[in-house]
């Protein structure tokens, strides 16, 4: 930063328009946030978790969708976590840096992360529901937004992997553990914290998902009784109050409150698995 | 077990682990491509341009230039809209804010990041259209969609360039104080030029997102296909239309559907390949 | 330079020397390139059983790519190649149908950075037992309590065997280091400047421990502290840097290279005027 040199006009310019901005995003975040949570503050209650809904939604709670969402995650994360931590641990391990398979895979990931989501619900729809036969249910969903978030659990596992220090595997290598004993007993423990990282964005991701759930997992608000099942996810729902409920829009924001807070759990648990793997490997 | 049968196993397992991920990306090429199939067989490429969009008359046309339109302009609007603020944001964070405060809005745009879409759609519904209705009806309309779609892109170009910017070497920055640089000089002339490839690929990353994004825009923009007179007039999206006419599209219809959806499939990864294209040269 | 040469301790005869001490590493016209490029070539000595040698000289001749392929650690650096002949005992390390992990449990290495497992102390002893099979978990015990006694550990982290490794001080984290090398009971001990990372007493704790170590082990010691060699070493091989490669300037006995040197290049090199 410069100390005590004119301030030319120009200067002056470009910082009045930085610092707009600035208070700008603040007031924007302020602003979506906060309108949705006053709106749907009121609608809130220890009620409103564990109720089913009544009047398509205009009443009771949320129950049943919370359950689907809960069910639509542990099928996404239990797909998406070991393909995720294997592949990752490929790609950081066990490939030439030139290797033609690690390049198929990591541009393939990189065109995948960016796919838009609706594509992705047309392919879930296609393969998951009709190819595979598994119908409107929350397999198809889960399996649909395993699908999504692969690319971020790998990208976080391979950082994690990255991070360990160099020195553990030769000191590995020295004593003559073998590359599977090295991986298994010192690489993966070690690697958690990146792990931990992945799982936290892709939760993040999979909650936030509508578009692609829209035709795979579907939009039954009853409690499910399988995984095979159809059921609605929370994102789902607040489309749903919100576009064709008329008189909704409380519950919607409700629901929305809800969403954001366990998004904001999320992402907070996945900054400190950050910091704190980084702070681990930074130790002697 | 031999030690080098384990290692053989474990990196047969990675192997297949990474070839998943990798594949997925295949997989919904080939599938969306498939569904798409009947509808370029049967319609001919030339109709999904010259017919207007009215896939369930008796004489169905499949015409989705209109929605093209719509997702080219509303796209490239807020792609417009979002760089600069995206931008001055990160400069903000780099060069203007005292440390705590930077950090803070920081924190901030990482949390409108994670804002689910269906949530800023929720939000645009019910405070940004009866804004917009007070000047001019109906309110949901192309300018709904484009002032949502910018306020949802812009938290990835300033993470982006924020990355970006900070990856420029300290000691180019050293070189500009020393020549006694002015701080916007340092800014304009030294700092962002360096950080342009990273800057562009948070650009491309934004325009991803806002041709890809659906349900925001589902339940902004009025759902009219229209090609546009004004901004207050009410479009739809290309996405918008998948996700509301999946539900009950069959043969024809559908694939006509699955035709758009491989449209936005094909643009993603041109833009993907003509960033990668621009950095190679870049580098070269 | 000079051509191999049989190390014998002054006045013994070589049948006795055959008898006492056999020869336990023998490198003949060694070489280790990478790349094609060669960080060491002609390198040509024998360790008997037993002994301390160091392997000195300045930065950059290749001390540390020759140490690491005795354990053939070159193996896992992508473009090093090792030529010549090397032989632990009768088993020829270089050729390829060697089995490296059979020669690892034999031939142990420390780091100049002391590199304990993130995971408890017990635990960095008992993975080297449980890899090559020892899983009895009093023998596990004995091994892990043996070998904490002979570097002086013992008494210091006996009740704490479980809490990490990583909390030691740097001192003790190497000679824990050395302690999960000695675990396996191999027969040579590789050491790549052990003590230039630490502070001065724990860098003479760790001298100590490796001097105490001849008679039991077969040491080979990369230093680039003269001082260190001379106090410990029995045998020394000096290095120095020939054209952008390293090479053998002389090898002899400690006593013999530090206060009779025959190689100009070592005179200068052990008088401090070079290097």
């Amino acid at each position: 930063m410069l100390s005590g040199k004119t301030i030319r006009w120009s200067d002056g310019v470009l910082g009045a328009a930085v610092w707009a901005v600035a208070i700008g995003t603040f007031g924007i975040f302020a602003w979506v946030v906060g309108d949705v949570a006053l709106r749907g503050m009121s609608e809130l209650s220890l009620g409103f978790l564990y109720e089913s809904p009544s009047n398509a939604g205009r009443a009771g709670g949320i129950a049943p969708i919370l359950v689907s969402t809960g069910l639509i995650l542990a099928v996404c994360l239990g797909v998406s976590v070991p393909i995720g931590v294997g592949a990752a641990a490929l790609l950081a391990e066990f490939t030439r840096s030139d290797g033609a398979l690690g390049r198929f895979v990591r541009v393939s990931l990189d065109v995948l992360s960016g796919v838009p989501s609706i594509v992705f619900g047309l392919f879930g729809n296609a393969f998951f529901c009709v190819a595979l036969g598994l119908g409107f249910s929350i397999v198809s969903g889960g399996l649909t937004l395993a699908c999504m978030v692969l690319p971020l659990v790998i990208r976080a596992t391979e950082e994690g992997f990255r991070a360990v220090p160099d020195d553990i595997r030769q000191g590995a290598a020295a004593l003559g553990l073998s590359r599977a004993s090295t991986f298994l007993k010192l690489l993966l423990p070690a690697a958690l914290p990146g792990l931990g990282v992945g799982l936290a964005l892709g939760i993040g991701r999979a909650l936030a998902e509508t578009a692609a759930l829209l035709f795979t997992s579907g939009y039954v608000d009853r409690m499910p009784t399988s995984v095979f099942d159809s059921g609605r996810a929370l994102s789902i729902h607040v489309y749903d109050l919100a576009m064709n409920v008329t008189g909704g829009e409380p519950r919607a924001c409700a629901t929305a409150l809800v969403l954001v807070a366990i998004l904001v759990a999320a992402n907070s648990a996945a900054a400190r698995l950050t910091t704190r793997g980084s702070g681990q490997s930074g130790n002697q | 077990m031999l030690p080098s049968t384990k290692d053989a196993l474990l990196i047969g397992v990675l192997r297949a682990c990474a070839l998943v991920a990798g594949a997925v990306l295949l997989l919904i090429v080939a599938f969306v491509a498939r569904d798409s199939w009947p509808a370029l067989r049967d319609v001919g490429v030339t109709r999904f341009f010259t017919d207007s969009w009215s896939p369930t008359s008796a004489e169905p046309g499949f015409g989705i230039t209109p929605m093209i339109l719509a997702t080219l302009i509303t796209s490239a609007c807020a792609v417009a809209l979002a760089t600069p603020i995206g931008i001055a944001s990160a400069v903000f964070a780099q060069f203007y804010a005292p440390k705590r405060v930077a950090t803070v809005q920081r924190r901030v745009i990482e949390l409108l990041a994670g804002i689910p879409s269906v949530v800023y759609g929720l939000w645009g519904l019910v405070v940004l259209v009866p804004l917009l209705l007070q000047f001019a009806p109906p309110g949901q309309s192309l300018l709904a969609g484009v002032l949502v779609l910018t306020v949802m892109i812009l938290p990835t170009v300033a993470l982006m360039a924020d990355i970006a910017i900070a990856a420029v070497p300290a000691t180019t920055l050293q070189a500009a104080h020393a020549l006694a640089l002015r701080r916007s000089s340092i800014v304009l002339k030294v700092a962002l030029p360096a950080a342009r490839p990273g800057i562009m690929t948070g650009v491309v990353l934004a325009a991803g997102r806002a041709i890809g994004e659906t349900m925001a825009v589902l339940m902004v923009c009025g759902n009219v296909v229209k090609v546009p007179g004004s901004f207050f007039d009410p479009v739809r999206t290309l996405t918008a239309n998948i996700a509301l006419e999946m539900g009950y599209a069959l043969t024809d219809h559908r694939a006509a559907l699955f035709v758009s959806g491989l449209c936005l499939l094909l643009v993603w990864m041109a833009l993907v390949a003509a960033n990668g294209m621009a950095r190679g040269t870049e580098r070269a | 330079m000079s051509g191999p040469l049989r190390i014998v301790n002054p006045g013994e005869t070589e049948k006795t020397v055959a008898a006492e001490q056999e020869v336990v590493l023998h490198l003949d016209d060694v070489a280790v390139s990478y790349n094609g490029r060669l960080a060491i070539r002609e390198a040509t000595f024998d360790v008997t059983g037993g002994s301390i040698m160091a392997l000195i000289g300045p930065s950059g001749c290749g001390k540390s790519s020759l140490l690491q392929s005795i354990n053939r650690m070159t193996d896992l650096i992508p473009g090093a190649r090792v030529d010549g002949q090397l032989h632990l005992g009768g088993l020829d390390v270089l050729a390829p149908e060697t089995d490296v992990t059979a020669l690892r449990r034999r031939v142990g290495m420390i780091f100049q950075k002391p590199n304990p497992f993130p995971t408890s102390i017990r635990s960095n002893l008992a993975m080297p037992l449980h890899e090559h099979g020892v899983r009895d978990r009093d023998q596990v015990d004995a091994a892990i309590q043996g070998a904490l006694e002979e570097v002086g550990l013992w008494k210091e982290v006996l009740d704490r065997l479980d809490s990490p490794a990583q909390a030691l001080s740097g001192g003790q984290q190497q000679r824990l280091c050395i302690a999960r090398a000695l675990v396996l009971r191999p027969e040579v001990i590789l050491l790549d400047e052990p003590c230039s990372a630490l502070d001065p007493i724990a860098s003479g704790v760790v001298e100590d421990l490796v001097a105490s170590l001849r008679g039991h082990f077969t040491v080979v010691i990369v230093t680039h502290n003269l001082a260190q060699a001379r106090r410990i070493a029995d045998d020394v091989v000096v290095l120095w840097a020939c054209g952008g490669a390293g090479c053998m300037a002389e090898a002899g006995p400690a006593k013999q290279i530090f206060e009779d040197p025959q190689d100009p290049i070592t005179q200068d090199y052990v008088n401090g005027y070079r290097g």
